[in-house]
């Protein structure tokens, strides 16, 4: 699976509203190969489908048309259930404004993916307190979200997503919130788990991000549809 | 097994999280479940409380009408009656009312040298069990005339002639529910006070050999002797039921719409799930929990409440009924009265009751609030996303 594309589309659309009087064409024939480990950046201006191209990547949403072959599964069509299993067991999701749940503590929130797999609660335990200890959580891990920074809110995301031990990690906008020495923190985070093998999609208007060595290539979206970008 | 225990857990705290809201809701179902397991439980236990009172009756007794009222009978017709086959025992008894105009108040007179002699007395200093002039009294008509055993009492007879007795012994509470409002005296003075004639009595007393035949007999006798009327054991005990279920069936009907004002209104919270349950919800199916598990998230939660409501609804139902003995619904049932005997009611609970409560509680609860729940549950989950 080394150098095989992890996510490939193939003219991968998706309509709002399709023939009605309000139809939005927000992702048009997206043709996209990411291999894995790899780290990729989608930027573009808000509105420009960033983060509905993710939802389908990530599969929380189904594409109106097209296709969309992940870690060698063919799911674009895929009914929901299928699809939230397979989300749950490869793909990790950071969201914007972190999505955490409010009065729960850093380790409920953290634990919460692995609920539904009935895993034994040694197994979560040992899991929970590693990602703690490798996103420097472990001293905060019984206190309520809500205490938290908003550094201290993004790792607990990070940790949420990658809890399940994905292959795939999904960030939107994942600085949008923090100052810049956080994102510059978190963005190191993302690079070492790059480096461990993690593919790395990330949406993001951060210039930070553009920088970064840690992405290897950069996609610009516009009204829908996504073009190569290559650094001048 | 494991995923439920996370999921019930996480119904837990999730509760916990909205305590105020889920203590406010508890607060309302517990009350309207104690509501109708008040009533239901003090049904049941009036019915057998009547069960209670009824088995140690006579199967028939026999009361002479005259002009469509009761009039007294003649001790003569006791001897007829103990000729007829299936005929145990027969004893004609002397009682009747004694409207007390001081109090206000109606007791009950029984002439009797017997009845009740087992039940516990304190007697007055040196007196024996009863005697011409003495009294036996209940503690309704002791506390209400300010009286104690060895104290005297006056009783008028219809001529309005004053006879006095002494109090010889007082009834005590284990028997207030027989004894709480009976005046007993010999049965020659209970003649003179209800103007009795010595060879008269109020009614007669049939016991039988066998229960299953009283009604054959009850029929025999009214054949056999026009003008009399016979009450079997079987029919009061149908008139009571019939009084009781008629008024427990009211109250149950009224306790019922309560349920269901409660249940529109669970059904009309639940349905419009706050933006702050949309989004956690819309969170859990983004993390990877999928339709069945938010479902079986809003099922514990829903099974919490609802137990825990109608637990809580029966235990201060059992309260209501059996230690504070029905305060709030009492008078709806036996009626107002001056001296109304202020007896204990029974500890009495059927499975039957218990199921019926549970089941008239628990399963439109979460019907309620489950089918709104499947609203949230569909929630597509890139919605979160979305909206960030």
């Amino acid at each position: 699976m080394a150098n095989e594309n992890i996510i490939r589309t193939d003219r991968l659309c998706k309509i709002f509203n399709p023939g009605a009087h309000n139809e939005v064409e927000a992702v048009l024939d997206v043709d996209l190969a990411l291999p894995q480990a790899s780290a990729t950046l989608i930027k573009g201006p808000s509105g420009s489908g960033k983060t509905t191209l993710l939802t389908m990547l990530g599969c929380l949403a189904k594409p109106t048309s097209g296709q969309y072959t992940c870690l060698g599964e063919a799911v674009s069509h895929w009914p929901e259930k299928f699809l939230t299993r397979f989300r749950r067991r490869h793909i990790g999701i950071v969201f914007q404004n972190f999505n955490l749940i409010s009065g729960l503590s850093v380790f409920e929130n953290i634990a919460l993916p692995l609920y539904p797999d009935g895993l034994p609660f040694a197994t979560v335990k040992e899991r929970v307190e590693q990602l703690a200890r490798d996103l420097k959580m472990d001293h905060r891990l019984y206190f309520k979200v809500d205490t938290l920074s908003g550094g201290e809110m993004q790792r607990v995301a990070i940790a949420r997503a990658l809890v399940n031990q994905p292959q795939i990690l999904i960030a939107d906008e994942p600085t949008a919130h923090i100052d810049s020495t956080l994102a510059k923190e978190i963005l190191e985070l993302f690079h070492s788990l790059n480096k461990k093998g993690l593919t790395l999609l990330i949406a993001s208007h951060d210039p930070l991000l553009e920088t970064h060595p840690m992405i290897d290539r950069t996609y610009c979206m516009r009204d829908g549809r996504l073009r190569e970008h290559h650094a001048e | 097994m494991r995923r439920s225990g996370y999921i019930i857990e996480y119904a837990l705290s999730s509760l916990l999280r909205r305590w105020k809201k889920n203590v406010a809701l508890l607060i309302i179902y517990s009350a309207v479940v104690a509501f109708f397991a008040s009533v239901l439980f003090f049904t049941s236990a009036l019915r057998e409380q009547s069960r209670l009172v009824l088995d140690p009756l006579p199967e028939l007794w026999i009361q002479k009408l005259s002009g469509g009222r009761l009039a007294p009978v003649a001790n003569a017709l006791a001897d007829s009656l103990r000729h007829i086959r299936g005929v145990r025992k027969v004893e004609p008894r002397v009682w009747g009312y004694y409207y007390d105009s001081p109090t206000g108040a109606v007791f009950t007179l029984i002439g009797s040298d017997s009845l009740f002699t087992d039940l516990p007395l304190q007697l007055a200093e040196g007196a024996g069990r009863l005697d011409n002039n003495g009294a036996l009294c209940g503690r309704g008509f002791l506390l209400s005339h300010g009286l104690i055993p060895g104290d005297q009492i006056n009783l008028l007879d219809n001529k309005g002639k004053m006879h006095s007795f002494v109090i010889r012994g007082a009834f005590t509470s284990e028997s207030d529910l027989l004894t709480y409002d009976l005046i007993i005296l010999a049965p020659k003075q209970a003649r003179r006070i209800l103007d009795l004639h010595e060879t008269e009595a109020t009614d007669i007393a049939v016991a039988v050999y066998n229960p299953d035949e009283a009604e054959n007999i009850a029929t025999k006798i009214s054949r056999r002797f026009p003008g009399i009327r016979v009450i079997s054991k079987s029919q009061l005990r149908i008139t009571y039921e019939a009084l009781f279920g008629w008024r427990g069936g009211i109250f149950i009907f009224g306790a019922l719409i309560s349920l269901l004002a409660f249940l529109i209104l669970a059904w009309d919270r639940a349905s419009g799930l706050s933006k702050q349950d949309q989004q956690e919800l819309g969170i859990l199916k983004g993390i990877g929990w999928d339709i069945g598990d938010v479902l079986a998230l809003k099922f514990w939660e829903g099974i919490i409440i609802a137990l825990t409501a109608t637990l809580s609804g029966m235990l201060l139902a059992v309260m209501h009924i059996f230690l504070f003995n029905a305060v709030l619904i009492k008078p709806f049932f036996i009626g107002w009265s001056i001296l109304f005997p202020p007896y204990k009611i029974p500890l009495y609970i059927s499975i039957g009751d218990l199921l019926l409560v549970l089941v008239i509680s628990v399963v439109p609860y979460l019907a309620a609030t489950l089918l709104p729940a499947w609203k949230g549950a569909v929630t597509d989950p890139a919605e979160v996303m979305q909206n960030g």
